[in-house]
């Protein structure tokens, strides 16, 4: 049977290689799906963990808990610790990641103690950290273990009458007018008994690191501490597990790299079990897991429908060439069928012939696969490939399981033409050769229409739909994977429909000819218009080729495009930064009113860094919460903006055509105007405010958000849509997760007035780059230079930020690969539809140059084919995907971008874009076609006539 | 009657590998008279399609000269063979060979159109057509036909643009012999009609006795076989 088989596979060599080469891809395509899956998701877990770390500034894998002892049997400070290790051990056995930094703090709450210098009561703690010398560094004086090496007078003394030795912090220092040698008395009763501890200050103490590890809870959390002795803080935990008990506090620091999709899910429940069961327990990746996981249901998505039309494309190539070969051995089935053999044995012979074929090819497309996520990972856009680091992209257990579905499926799309080819004997496979249909089942049972019509209908409800779907994309919903599905059903039913038109086009033109076409036009037109069934195959294939290669080359394009668009309108310049400012605070005795004062650090500081590319720098105020007051309505959360009208107008970039007049005649009228405002349209519209009106603008404290500390008075010189950094539309979380739109509303003003009137106060600096400048450099320089930053934001790096997203990284990803492969494809297709047609005309062609047709001639018979089927495939797979850009674009980039933007989003089309694609799909048929010329010039008259009677 | 086709020592061998060469005719003098049905028979492999070949310039011969109609076929170039062949001669192939996505009619047609036939085609078409018996069949594919109606299709296209010669290889090697006999019917019909010539290759005996002129290619050398 092997043998027979072998023979069957050998005597067919180049269908079969075909054949193997569509499951190669089948296999290889399937396969992509759990590598890029779970490599975009490792990829999306530990970018949402490193932005928590960037952008909170805080370790994103913590877990916390806090709670206190009053059992009598923990009578030292190792016992309690002791205790608290089990917490880190329950919690290390379900979610298992390496500790890399716990923080164990204990501390007693003892009441009032008096302070020996101002004879204050003040409340304190006496707190133990483990760990502590080797995380803290003395900044004055010295340690509790090295009291007696200390030089303070007081200290001194205060050790020689017996006082308990500890520290401070510099925040509990600062805030409470400590120092060190002060003394503080401590009365209480203890088993009837008065006890009277006297306690000294002998250092003052800050935290060594600053990375956040250890110190995820910093001294300045916990004001009014002092610090022990481990030992000293045993002796004290017999007086207080009876009188309150001891408070603990125990947090650990995870591995976060360890936490990948595999176990996300996984960790998720468990912590929702910790906060369950522990009251104190605490943890701040909870929420993050969660939103992961939400995610995780979009990227699934998102990859399965990139998948299945590319899936479909291939399934219905193996089909075709397993007909073809079929087709071929129909002669072979009946014979055997005529000598008796069982259709179950047919069937089984091909079932085992297909299964080989099958099994070899999903084992090639298992290292092809991993090929191509490598390359899909490695994409910029839409078939641009860079170098990028891409090992996250790991093979994994489930592409063997994804193999084995592209096993199943090539075996099936490959035995199910046997099943009714098997039924024929010989005669009635004679009769039934007769009968065979010229035209394909979908253009006789007209089957574009209705998948046109659903495809239509669907694209209407979801337009009239977008504004909710963008929310649920924003609030981190599931994306409805029919929006995507939806495009693909369009070009499969405006694709068919194109070429039934394409074919009355060509039979329109025939008639018109008529009896005036020349010998090779009339056998093109007749070869045409007769052998549609077959030749629709392959026009299929290029319509849908051609179509989804540019309409995913677009929309890869205009979500890319509008992406970065709507990025350098948020930012409103290359670079910007916010520094931290030091505030002067003090209370006014008479009013109690807190006092704040900030203080300007020096500008001039950052002109090193014009050294680095820097071309233009302001000061930009940005200010989210002011109020305004229009006649007697008031308006609040207003951003206010305070520029110097020009150094803003040099440094900060405006796309043009976003507002009536260029932006830079609305700087002008502010400059030419100290007391002039710009506000938006918005804001105009709803209060009905005209260029001229007075508005008063009021800003609340820093320190305090409920206190409104200064108005200004203003009038409006101009009226915007859109300004640098603005957006006229936020979207706000609300405390169910569901997402609101609100009106963001923008008032503009001088920045010397701003600062005059509400006092000076931190503002942002924004900066314009040249094109050589590394915005890297420049926040390397920031942080050698030991400025304190809120935020460093340079658009170029958030543009790559963005790029290598997840999901734009999957579109741009399975975008390139499948149009690789369905070009593949497509070009195999033509190839080998292409040879077997000219196999299959061989004697056609003897008796056509017998007759005295040229060579010349047959070459040409062969071009207008090419036009009239090729051509006209390839056009109206163009048009189609033009068609399809215009209708889908703006529905599915709102899987990807917010709807409502002061950039609306756009469908962007690059003419290079498809002439990459058509030059590829050019080079293709230019290929076979040269190789298809080569097969006819090489053929012999004679010797097709003699293969003819054979 | 004058000859239309004469060769004169024609030689023809193919190479079979190792350098060597397989000499299948061995300098045949063959003439075929105007008007007339000249029959080659032969044993497989005789190399009587090899002459056939050569006479209607689908092959050139190795060595000798190809005349027709007192012209010596060497000195014309491939597109003036390929023009003498469109104009002045018709074919028609054992395998049939009809264009299958064509109907008969416009089989007859292509032809036609070939030869840049200038007359009435549609008439032409017609007539040829009920010539072969077949006028009532014009709108049917070759896949609807049987083998002995394809033939005739054939045989009527083959005349149907009025060429001076056939040549006929087995055209009745796939035909039952009722069919194969109808077929060399109408050759000698044509002939009659249409005053064509027609060179036929045939392993039949049964048909030796319809040739004007029988010829005998015996491993590559021919022999003039008189009537009986």
């Amino acid at each position: 049977m092997f043998r027979f088989i072998r023979f069957k596979i050998a005597n067919k060599k180049w269908l079969n290689f075909s054949l193997l080469i569509g499951i190669v891809l089948l296999s290889a395509f399937l396969v992509v799906f759990p590598m890029f899956k779970e490599g975009s998701l490792d990829k999306l877990i530990q970018t949402m963990m490193t932005e928590s770390l960037e952008k909170k500034n805080v370790f994103p894998a913590a877990m916390e808990t806090s709670n206190k002892i009053d059992i009598p049997d923990y009578k030292t400070t190792d016992q309690v610790l002791e205790f608290m290790n089990g917490y880190e051990k329950t919690w290390t056995t379900y979610v298992d990641c390496d500790v890399v930094s716990r923080q164990q703090r204990l501390h007693v709450a003892p009441g009032y103690i008096d302070d020996s210098l101002s004879g204050r009561s003040r409340q304190f703690y006496f707190t133990y950290y483990d760990e502590f010398n080797e995380h803290s560094k003395v900044v004055y004086g010295v340690r509790p273990e090295d009291a007696s090496e200390s030089t303070d007078e007081n200290v001194i003394k205060a050790l020689k009458e017996g006082a308990i030795p500890c520290t401070v912090s510099q925040y509990t220092m600062d805030n409470e007018g400590l120092a060190v040698g002060q003394v503080f008395e401590y009365k209480f009763k203890y088993k009837d008994n008065e006890e009277r501890w006297s306690l000294v200050i002998v250092g003052i103490v800050e935290e060594k690191e600053n990375d956040g590890y250890y110190w995820h809870h910093r001294l300045a959390e916990n004001n009014r501490e002092l610090y022990f002795t481990k030992e000293q803080f045993t002796k004290m935990i017999p007086y207080f597990t009876e009188r309150g008990g001891i408070y603990y506090e125990e947090t650990i620091l995870l591995d976060y790299t360890q936490i990948d999709s595999t176990n996300a899910e996984n960790y998720y429940s468990y912590l929702k079990q910790f906060r369950k069961m522990d009251k104190g327990y605490k943890d701040n990746f909870l929420d993050l897991l969660g939103s992961f996981l939400e995610s995780r249901k979009t990227i699934n998505i998102v990859l399965f429908t990139f998948e299945l039309p590319i899936v479909a494309l291939l399934l219905l190539f193996i089909y075709m060439i397993s007909s073809q070969i079929l087709e071929m051995e129909t002669g072979e089935i009946a014979m055997l069928k005529s000598r008796g053999v069982s259709r179950f044995q047919v069937i089984r012979l091909y079932l085992l012939q297909s299964a080989v074929i099958s099994f070899a090819g999903s084992l090639i497309g298992l290292p092809i696969g991993y090929v191509f996520c490598k390359i899909g990972a490695s994409t910029d856009s839409f078939l641009v490939f860079a170098l990028k680091d891409t090992s996250i992209y790991k093979p994994n257990v489930q592409m063997l399981l994804f193999a084995g579905i592209g096993f199943v499926l090539a075996l099936l799309f490959m035995t199910i033409p046997v099943i009714s080819l098997s039924k024929y004997t010989i005669t009635e496979r004679s009769t039934r050769k007769i009968a065979k249909r010229s035209v394909a089942l979908w253009e006789k049972f007209f089957v574009d229409i209705p998948i046109l019509g659903i495809s239509l209908y669907l694209l209407y409800n979801y337009l009239k739909q977008r504004e909710s779907i963008s929310l649920t994309v924003i609030s981190g919903g599931s994306i409805d994977p029919v929006i995507f599905l939806d495009s693909s059903l369009f070009i499969i039913g405006c694709g068919l429909l194109a070429l039934r038109l394409i074919h009355l086009i060509v039979k329109l033109i025939y008639k018109i000819g008529d009896k005036k076409w020349k010998p090779a036009e009339y056998v093109s037109f007749l070869q045409i218009i007769r052998n549609s069934r077959k030749q629709g195959f392959i026009s299929v294939f290029l319509v849908m080729t051609i179509a989804m290669g540019i309409f995913n080359a677009n929309l890869a394009r205009s979500v890319n495009e509008n992406m970065e668009q709507r990025t350098e309108y948020n930012q409103g310049c290359d670079y910007r930064f916010a520094e931290k400012w030091g505030v002067f605070t003090k209370t006014d005795m008479s009013t109690t009113e807190t006092l704040w004062n900030y203080t300007e650090p020096d500008f001039r500081r950052f002109d090193v860094l014009k050294d680095l590319g820097v071309e233009k720098m302001t000061r930009v105020l940005i200010d989210n919460k002011t109020e305004i007051k229009v006649d007697a309505v008031k308006e609040a959360n207003v951003m206010l903006m305070g520029i110097s009208t020009k150094e803003f107008g040099e440094t900060a970039e405006l796309k043009a055509g976003l507002n009536d007049v260029h932006w830079y005649n609305y700087l002008n009228d502010l400059g030419q105007k100290p007391d002039g405002l710009i506000i938006s349209s918005n804001l105009a519209e709803k209060h009905n405010i005209q260029v001229g009106q007075k508005i008063t603008y009021s800003r609340y404290s820093p320190i305090s958000s409920q206190k409104l500390y200064a108005s200004s008075t203003g009038y409006v010189v101009g009226i915007v849509d859109a300004f640098p950094g603005y957006e006229s539309t936020v979207y706000v979380e609300n405390a169910d997760g569901t997402v609101t739109k609100r009106e963001n509303f923008l008032i503009v003003a001088n920045y010397q007035v701003v600062m005059k009137d509400f006092r000076m106060r931190p503002y942002e600096v924004w900066m314009k780059l040249s094109d050589k400048a590394d915005p890297e450099a420049i926040t390397n320089t920031l942080n050698e230079m030991g400025i304190r930053t809120y935020f460093t934001q340079s658009t170029e790096e958030l543009i790559k930020e963005q790029r290598n997203s997840t999901l734009i990284q999957i579109t741009n990803g399975m975008f390139s690969i499948g149009f690789i492969i369905s070009i593949t494809v497509c070009g195999v297709g033509f190839l080998i539809y292409w040879i077997l047609t000219i196999k299959e005309r061989e004697l056609i062609y003897g008796i056509y140059r017998s007759m005295g047709m040229t060579m010349g001639e047959i070459i040409r018979m062969l071009i207008v084919e090419q036009i009239f089927s090729s051509i006209f495939a390839g056009t109206a797979g163009f048009g189609v995907g033009m068609l399809t850009t215009v209708l889908f674009t703006k529905l599915i980039s709102v899987v990807y971008l917010p709807r409502i933007h002061n950039i609306p989003i756009e469908v962007i089309f690059k003419p290079e874009d498809s002439i990459k694609m058509l030059a590829i799909v050019g080079f293709v048929l230019v290929i076979c076609f040269i190789v298809i010329c080569r097969l006819i010039k090489n053929m012999n008259i004679t010797k097709a006539l003699k293969l003819g009677d054979d | 009657m004058s000859s239309i086709i004469r060769t004169e020592k024609v030689r023809r061998s193919f190479p079979i590998g190792n350098r060597e060469m397989l000499e299948v005719l061995k300098g045949i003098d063959f003439e075929a008279e105007e008007g007339a049905l000249t029959i080659l028979k032969g044993r497989s492999g005789s190399g009587k399609t090899t002459l056939l070949n050569i006479l209607s310039l689908l092959d050139d011969p190795t060595s000798g000269k190809v005349i027709i109609e007192s012209r010596d076929m060497h000195s014309l170039s491939l597109s003036q063979k390929e023009k003498f062949r469109r104009y002045n001669m018709g074919f028609v192939f054992q395998s049939v060979a009809l264009v299958p996505i064509m109907t008969a009619y416009e089989n007859v047609d292509f032809a036609l159109k070939l030869a840049n036939y200038t007359g009435d085609r549609d008439a032409r078409i017609r007539e040829v057509l009920s010539i072969v018996g077949l006028e009532k069949r014009m709108s049917h594919m070759p896949a609807q036909m049987s083998g002995g109606e394809q033939q005739r299709v054939a045989i009527a296209r083959a005349v149907a643009h009025k060429p001076k010669i056939i040549f006929a290889d087995e055209p009745t090697g796939a035909l039952d012999t009722a069919s194969g006999l109808a077929v060399i019917k109408l050759f000698k019909q044509l002939i009659e009609k249409e005053g064509i010539t027609i060179v036929m290759t045939t392993h039949d005996p049964n048909l030796m006795c319809f040739g004007d002129r029988v010829y005998e290619m015996e491993d590559g050398e021919l022999s003039y076989v008189p009537a009986e």
